[in-house]
Formats: structure tokens, C-alpha cells, sequence
């Protein structure tokens, strides 16, 4: 690599580097090192200790939460993937008039700012006279995983042979069966990796949640914000890195799931 | 060989690309019959249609107007996976995420074939495109020539009515593709499955076809068997396409053909029928160049030797120009040389007259 990139030959490259990586890092590695604090103040550091931890699973609200927040990333992914798979597929058939719009408005939700879509969402059930609760939580966080998921399965439809359709065709599949047999398998990985994405964009989501959540609907992320407003306990330190423990276990098998070739 | 009863009858068929009046006609009310056990070429250059008119017969393409029968069922609303022909792809379009006993077994399985009666199938097509260890292997695990011969085996397997082979062998190198060519005309023989064969190769639908459809811009130019299509070439682009062919202006009167200051031949031309103007082909090996003796006259404008023959240029003496190939034998001195004066001779028949129409055109 240092033979072919002219940037290495420039000094204080490495430093940069180096430096930005700590910006971007330590304070996780700080969250992390301070959730194993023995000491009842959060950033005084005395001593080594899981009981934050053992704090956490003995806490009735953080697993409500917990759970609560799980429900509807499990449910959320389902939908949004299912929906992103059909979208995904129908883009990838013929041509047709408008294809580009649709495709750009697919898109788009991750561009607007996710407090106009709080807003936006809040008034639209509320319009409707729907009850904010566990349902609204599922269908906002349906809607904004949608393009999340949509993004990888595109992908890797767009690099599937059109004639391997054909092929299966020609081989007296209808279509049904040449979806489950050679569509969907070749497709999998863009799949699941876009299932991943959703769930861990549904599990992070405060914004949007925190608009239309009801009383009975806290997740995880909102709960820790209520936390948070009484301080910065171990507690919240720990419940944090689990969080993240799971976010990078799904991000990482999100990764090899795309990277795996078929 | 070919039986006489007819497998697919191509019907007036049209395919219109766009609407109205920007609409392109991508084939010209194409009309042909393909008999029973037939090996039957579509052969013509890129874009004149014929890789269209497979697809149609296939399903993956709408006719526009006009019908396409199978043992003389209409497959007009069929789709596809209702058609009882498999189609061998250019690209083989193996499913990468199955084994090759897997993609052998596949159409198979779609039919409703029991498991029990399905393995031995796909061993013994196995074993006709000499792919017998090769059953567990994936297909990115297979050379391009065994690829091929896995999605032959795949179509093959559920025994269809007839074999559609898009341009199937034009990914292959030069010498692996003389092989399957033989393979491929074995393979037809042995199955007596009717195979209908797309390919812009002209060597290779002369080498392996029963019969030989030209097509051009979307149009039927000639039907019939290579030597037809060869010696018989019924217009000026199929002389053209099909080997290689020096066009010239002559006239016949007495029996004999005329070519102005470069003198005449004697009856060395296709129909007679009647006197007159004609527009000629003719073969460069139909030819022979020689420097002494008598026939048309010319000078050598240019030489190309090819090893196993020597293309010569001859500037007629009435201004056209004409090849002469001449085989070169062991030892043998090149005839002439750019420059010299030589006369050339005719075998009979040699030159064939091509319809007055197309020469205008």
C-alpha cells in the first residue's frame, strides 16, 4: 500500500491517523473501561466490578425496556425486510415509466431529517386516532428500516444474472418456485444483511421513538435517556455497552453476510 | 436423418420494438418450418434478429404478430415454464448455488419427476456430455468447455421436444469449440432431439447443421442445406456472409460468360436460363490462377499467403478485381507475384448468378 499511495510519502500521515482513530474511539473505550467501575460515581475510577452489571439484569424496567425494544426491532426487521425485498424485486424486473423517481424516493427517507419524520409520524397517528403505544413504535420503525434494508438487497439483485431467472423458467419453474429455489438462495446474503441493518437501526432509534412511544412502549434507548436526566450512573454505562455489544455483534455478521460470495 | 414431420413451425412471425411510428421492426414477417430430429442453424450477424426469434420460440420475447407452432400446438399465451423446449444460454446460466447434479436435476424436479427416478437420469446425462466425476462440483469449480457441457446436460435432462442453443459455443476458445462442435452434432444424433441453433459463425452452422436459415436485418435471406446456402447462395448478401465470394458484372451470350477486355469463359456459369447482363459470384477456390495458358486475363495486385493456401488479388483486365485461392503444395514456388500477368481458369459451375434484383440493390 505504501508503494502505490502517494499519501503515505507525506509525513504525519500515520499521527493523523492515529489521532482521529482515539477521536472516534476513546470515549467508547472510556463507556466501556468506566461500566466496570466499582465506585458509585460513574467517572471516578477505584476498582474493578461486574455489579452494574448484576444491577442491570436485577433492574425490572431496564428488561421491560429491553424487551420492549427487541419486540419491535424483531418485528420491525421482518416487515421492513419483507417490504424491501418486494420493492428491491420489482425494481429489478422491467423497465418502467418512473422507475428512476421510485427508486430515488425508496431512498430518500435517509435523507430527511429524522425529527421531521418524528413530527410528521406523531400527527399522522394521531390524525388517524391511533393509540401511541407498541403498534405506532412498530409501524414508524417499519417505515424508516424500509430503505435501510432495501439498499443491500438492490445491491446484490442488481449483480444477479437476469438469465439465471430464465434459466429457471425455461426449466418449467413458475414463478414462485424460481423465486424460492434460485432467486431468494442467490439473494440471501443481500438479505439478510439488509435485515441486520434494520434491526440495529430499530434497536439505536431514540428520536422517532421518543415521539411515538406511549406510556407502556419505552425501548431501551429511551429509557437510558430518562436515566441519563438523573445523572450518569455505572448503571447507564453498562446498560450502554451491552447495547453496543450487540450492535457491533450484528454490524460485524451484517458485514460477512455482504461480503460472502455465493 | 431429419424426419418429415414438422417440429416448429415459425409462422409469418413479426417483433416490433417501441410503438407507432418509432417502432423498429427487429423481425420481417419471418416464415420457416424446422423438422423433427433436425439440426437447424439461425446463423446471420449481430442484431439481425435471430437471437429474437430463438427467445420467441423460448417464451422470453412477445411475438408481435404472426404464430409460432410446436408439433403444430400454438405457443402463443404459453408461458416459458409451460413450453416443453430448454434453451442452452451463451452465458450457460448454471445456478451458482447448486451443484452440477443439482442443476442437472432441476428441471426435473420442476416437472414432478419422483427423486427415486430423477438420480439415475442425471447420471446417465452426466455421462453423455462426459461430465461422470463431476456431479458434487459447483459450477465456478468447472472450466468454460465444462460449464457448456453441464448446461447441455441440464437441458437435456427433462427430454425436451427441442434443444434451443443461443450462440452456446461462441464463449469458448478456438480449439475447445471444433470439439464441440462434434460433441454437439454427436449429442444430436445420439439423443435425436431437434436442435435449433443460433450462431453468427458461419464455419460452424456449415460444419454442424442439417439446414441453414440466413437471416439479415431482421429478414429471412435464404433457407436450406450448407451446400445450398454454400454453392447456391440465393442472393448477394448470403454469397457475401457465407464464405468468401468475388462479385462480378458479366454477360452471357452463346454459352458463354463475357467479362469485356478480360476475355471469356465458357460455360462455366449456374443457369443459363436466359442471355444478357448478369451480376456473378464466385468462390476464390472455384479459381485457379495460373500464368501460361488461356482464360481471363488480369495482373496480381495482391498476395496473402495463408499456409495451407495463397489469396491472389487479380485486377481483371476490364477493371474488376477477383480472388483466386490456390492451395499451396508441398515444395510448390508461389505462383506469381504482384505484378505478373496470369490468366485464370474456371471449374464448371463455378460461377453462380445471382438474382438481377439484388445486384440493383
Amino acid at each position: 500500500m505504501q508503494a502505490s499511495n502517494t499519501l503515505w510519502r507525506f509525513r504525519g500521515v500515520t499521527p493523523t491517523a492515529m489521532l482521529a482513530f482515539v477521536y472516534l474511539y476513546l470515549p467508547i473505550v472510556v463507556l466501556v473501561v468506566l461500566s466496570f467501575n466499582a465506585n458509585r460515581i460513574a467517572t471516578l475510577w477505584t476498582g474493578f466490578s461486574f455489579d452494574w452489571y448484576l444491577k442491570v439484569m436485577d433492574n425490572d424496567n431496564i428488561l421491560r425496556a429491553t424487551k420492549n425494544s427487541l419486540i419491535i426491532a424483531c418485528g420491525a426487521t421482518l416487515l421492513a425486510t419483507s417490504f424491501a425485498t418486494m420493492a428491491a424485486l420489482a425494481m429489478a424486473g422491467r423497465r418502467f415509466r418512473g422507475q428512476a423517481f421510485i427508486n430515488a424516493m425508496l431512498g430518500l427517507p435517509l435523507l430527511v431529517p429524522e425529527i421531521v419524520t418524528a413530527v410528521a409520524s406523531l400527527l399522522f397517528f394521531l390524525a388517524l386516532g391511533l393509540d401511541l403505544g407498541l403498534l405506532t413504535v412498530l409501524i414508524a420503525h417499519t417505515v424508516f428500516c424500509i430503505p435501510f434494508a432495501y439498499l443491500p438487497i438492490r445491491a446484490r439483485l442488481e449483480g444477479l444474472d437476469p438469465r439465471l431467472a430464465e434459466a429457471a423458467a425455461d426449466l418449467y419453474a413458475g414463478p414462485f418456485a424460481t423465486f424460492r429455489r434460485v432467486t431468494l438462495p442467490l439473494i440471501l446474503p443481500g438479505v439478510l444483511s439488509g435485515a441486520m441493518l434494520a434491526f440495529i437501526v430499530s434497536l439505536d432509534d431514540f428520536v422517532i421513538t421518543f415521539f411515538v412511544a406511549g406510556a407502556g412502549a419505552t425501548t431501551l434507548p429511551v429509557y437510558i435517556f430518562g436515566l441519563i436526566r438523573m445523572g450518569i450512573t455505572p448503571e447507564v454505562n453498562a446498560v450502554s455497552a451491552l447495547m453496543l455489544l450487540v450492535s457491533i455483534a450484528f454490524v460485524a455478521l451484517s458485514y460477512w453476510m455482504g461480503q460472502r460470495k455465493s | 436423418m431429419s424426419g418429415n414431420r414438422v417440429a416448429i413451425e415459425v409462422d409469418h412471425v413479426c417483433k416490433r420494438f417501441g410503438h407507432d411510428e418509432h417502432a423498429v421492426l427487429a423481425l420481417d414477417h419471418i416464415a420457416l418450418s424446422i423438422r423433427e430430429n433436425e439440426f437447424f442453424t439461425l446463423l446471420g450477424p449481430s442484431g439481425c434478429g435471430k437471437t429474437t426469434l430463438l427467445r420467441m420460440i423460448a417464451g422470453f420475447e412477445d411475438v408481435s404478430s404472426g404464430d409460432i407452432r410446436l408439433y403444430g400446438q400454438s405457443l402463443a399465451g404459453k408461458l416459458p415454464f409451460q413450453r416443453p423446449v430448454n434453451t442452452v444460454f451463451q452465458s450457460y446460466a448454471l445456478f451458482p448455488h447448486l451443484t452440477v447434479a443439482e442443476n442437472v436435476a432441476f428441471g426435473l424436479e420442476m416437472r414432478g419427476v419422483k427423486a427415486a427416478d430423477i438420480k439415475p437420469i442425471v447420471a446417465e446425462k452426466l455421462e453423455l456430455v462426459k461430465l461422470g466425476g463431476f456431479a458434487r462440483r459447483r459450477p465456478h469449480q468447472l472450466s468454460g468447455g465444462q460449464q457448456q457441457r453441464v448446461a447441455l446436460a441440464r437441458a437435456l435432462a427433462p427430454s425436451p421436444k427441442v434443444l434451443l442453443l443461443d450462440e452456446s459455443l461462441s464463449a469458448l476458445d478456438l480449439k475447445l469449440r471444433k470439439e464441440m462442435q462434434v460433441e454437439l452434432k454427436r449429442l444430436q444424433r445420439e439423443t435425436g432431439i431437434t436442435f435449433v441453433f443460433v450462431t453468427h459463425d458461419q464455419e460452424e452452422a456449415l460444419t454442424m447443421s442439417d439446414r441453414i436459415a440466413v437471416m439479415s436485418a431482421g429478414k429471412l435471406q435464404q433457407v436450406g442445406s450448407p451446400e445450398d446456402i454454400y454453392d447456391r447462395p440465393a442472393n448477394r448478401f448470403v454469397a457475401d456472409f457465407i464464405g468468401e465470394t468475388s462479385f462480378l458484372q458479366g454477360r452471357v451470350a452463346d454459352g458463354l460468360l463475357h467479362f469485356g477486355d478480360a476475355g471469356s469463359l465458357p460455360g462455366t456459369v449456374l443457369d443459363q436460363s436466359h442471355d444478357g447482363h448478369a451480376a456473378l459470384a464466385v468462390r476464390p477456390e472455384r479459381l485457379q490462377l495460373s500464368t501460361s495458358g488461356s482464360g481471363l486475363h488480369g495482373v496480381v495486385s495482391e498476395v496473402v499467403y495463408r499456409g495451407v493456401d495463397t489469396v491472389y488479388t487479380v485486377q481483371l483486365a476490364d477493371g474488376q478485381p477477383c480472388r483466386v485461392r490456390n492451395t499451396n503444395d508441398s515444395g510448390a514456388v508461389r505462383l506469381a507475384r504482384v505484378g505478373d500477368s496470369v490468366q485464370l481458369s474456371a471449374q464448371p459451375g463455378a460461377f453462380h448468378r445471382l438474382q438481377e434484383a439484388d445486384h440493383v440493390a
